[in-house]
């Protein structure tokens, strides 16, 4: 059916009217002044972004963002799945899940402050505070800086705190899935003579496939926009810093509103495959 | 040594250079350094970190090493001078750790128990100068009125009232009687009122990107082992940004020292 006239418009102006002034309207003030300098005064054309890709700091967040994004959707997705399915099987399903998922009601600035006590270094000749220090000690080991030592144990240490707080979400979206396949098919399969992992395998995980997609490209998306973590346990430093981080400190340490935006925009750019992935599913979902 | 600051990571760092460069290139060099009138890779600078590094690379020296300096909050580290053994023997900060050290350690009595002195003279050709921080008291409607109460908040009267309520802070005047203060901060008003030559803290009076931005991070990497003329090059890139004016602004990084 095709209305002719405007009232149609009329339906439509509250959201056109706040996904403007809230989304559509900031979104091209940042791309505007992105290609202006600190104070939004003079037009300096693309140098914003090609600082981004020639300056040390910001080269290091663009490689700890692609290190965050191949190990830890993977990691939180995986987990959660073995959790899905193996809780399935386990007499007190509720418990263990509730205890998994618990840390998604902690705000990232608390399970920050959580894991730096985790991670706490004393000198050796102190007892240690932090749990990890404090088993190396027990097992002979000096304690080591786990946020300081730079590239691998500082930025997993990181992502750890990620993980710990997105598997359990993963876990529940993963388990409704699972127990939506058919418990026919499954004893199908096994009357066939398949044994459990080639149940899993050939089974449940393509069943599985539509779920996983749309939790990877969620964590995907969580991921890209990692700020909290970072900037509670090392502000950045010692090679941890990403994006988000760097976009923060440009703007509210250093008042460089031209680098920020600029920023802002590859982040957003960054987001957009996954965004677009997550919307074609979405319609194909729908049948259109 | 404790580096550690949440958002500011790096900043105690600063003020051990500041102190450096005072003693090594006196007042007048540390005034072209604040302003960017010489660049990072001067030699002088060169000097001042090579300096620090070996305190502050030398695991015998620091308490924890350098991994130790960069794990540890700022407020937590003079601990180690009052645990038996104790972790160390001294430790450098600006005045106002007195109150953490205090609420740590309740039962230690300032002058008794700790006590303080100025960073020592390093090069014995030049006096001994005083840096430090402070509060600002700014007027953002010139009246006469106005005038005459920032006047008064600078005057012996108007510092007194401050000190014998409780303020701490080195009180500014000259002719301000110390007997309220707790002699712990009467020590460091003498101190301040005997020094040479008194300069505001460079990390503060430097654009933010390069103050507080590329200076603590050059710090920690500093720390950390990072070879000296790459941290000054760094810092001088950000410079080369971050300032308007300067003599050594000029979109040119000069090689200097390095």
């Amino acid at each position: 059916m095709r209305t002719r006239g405007w009232s149609h418009w009329l339906y439509l102006a509250p959201a056109l009217l706040v996904l403007g002034s809230y989304l559509v309207y900031p979104t091209l003030v940042t791309l505007y002044l992105s290609f202006f300098d600190a104070r939004s005064a003079q037009y300096i054309g693309l140098q914003n972004y090609a600082r981004i890709f020639t300056q040390e700091e910001t080269l290091i967040a663009l490689r700890n963002n692609l290190l965050w994004i191949i190990v830890v959707p993977a990691l939180t997705v995986s987990l959660g799945l073995l959790m899905a399915v193996v809780f399935d099987r386990v007499r007190h399903e509720a418990l263990a899940k509730s205890a998994i998922f618990l840390p998604m009601a902690i705000s990232f600035v608390g399970a920050g402050v959580i894991w730096k006590f985790v991670y706490a270094y004393t000198p050796p000749i102190y007892p240690q505070i932090g749990i990890l220090n404090a088993i190396r000690t027990a097992l002979g080991f000096d304690p080591i800086g786990w946020l300081i030592r730079s590239p691998w144990v500082n930025n997993l240490a990181l992502m750890a705190v990620f993980i710990w707080i997105w598997a359990g979400y993963c876990m529940i979206i993963l388990s409704a899935a699972y127990k939506g396949i058919h418990r026919d098919l499954l004893d199908a399969a096994r009357t066939d003579g398949a044994n459990e992992w080639e149940i899993f395998w050939h089974v449940a995980l393509p069943m599985l496939r539509p779920t996983i997609l749309v939790v990877a490209t969620t964590m995907t998306v969580f991921t890209l926009k990692v700020f909290d973590i970072i900037y509670v346990l090392t502000n950045g430093n010692f090679g941890t810093e990403v994006l988000a981080d760097r976009m923060y400190k440009e703007m509210f340490h250093f008042h460089n509103f031209g680098a920020a935006s600029a920023i802002a925009v590859i982040i957003l750019l960054a987001m957009l495959p996954v965004i677009v992935i997550n919307v074609r599913r979405f319609y194909a979902k729908e049948g259109r | 040594m404790g580096f550690e600051s949440g958002g500011g990571s790096g900043w105690p760092g600063t003020d051990w250079i500041e102190d450096i460069m005072l003693r090594t290139a006196g007042p007048e060099v540390y005034d072209q350094w604040v302003a960017h009138d010489i660049p990072w890779t001067d030699a002088r600078l060169k000097y001042a970190f090579e300096l620090f590094g070996q305190i502050a690379r030398n695991p015998t020296y620091v308490l924890g090493g350098p991994e130790g300096a960069l794990s540890i909050n700022f407020r937590d580290s003079p601990n180690g001078l009052f645990t038996e053994p104790p972790g160390c023997l001294l430790h450098h900060q600006a005045s106002f750790i007195q109150t953490f050290i205090q609420k740590a350690n309740p039962n230690l009595v300032p002058v008794v128990d700790f006590n303080v002195f100025l960073f020592p003279p390093i090069d014995p050709a030049r006096e001994n100068p005083l840096s430090g921080g402070g509060s600002i008291i700014g007027l953002f409607k010139d009246t006469e009125m106005n005038r005459k109460f920032m006047e008064y908040l600078a005057s012996r009267e108007g510092q007194q009232i401050w000190v014998n309520e409780g303020g701490q802070e080195p009180p500014t005047n000259q002719n301000v009687n110390l007997s309220a203060l707790d002699p712990l901060s009467s020590r460091v008003t003498e101190l301040l009122r005997s020094a040479a030559a008194f300069r505001f803290d460079a990390s503060d009076l430097m654009p933010a990107a390069v103050g507080s931005g590329a200076f603590w991070t050059a710090m920690l990497n500093y720390v950390g082992g990072a070879d000296v003329c790459t941290v000054l090059l760094k810092l001088e890139e950000a410079a080369e940004q971050a300032y308007t004016s300067g003599a050594a602004t000029n979109g040119v990084i000069e090689p200097g020292g390095c």
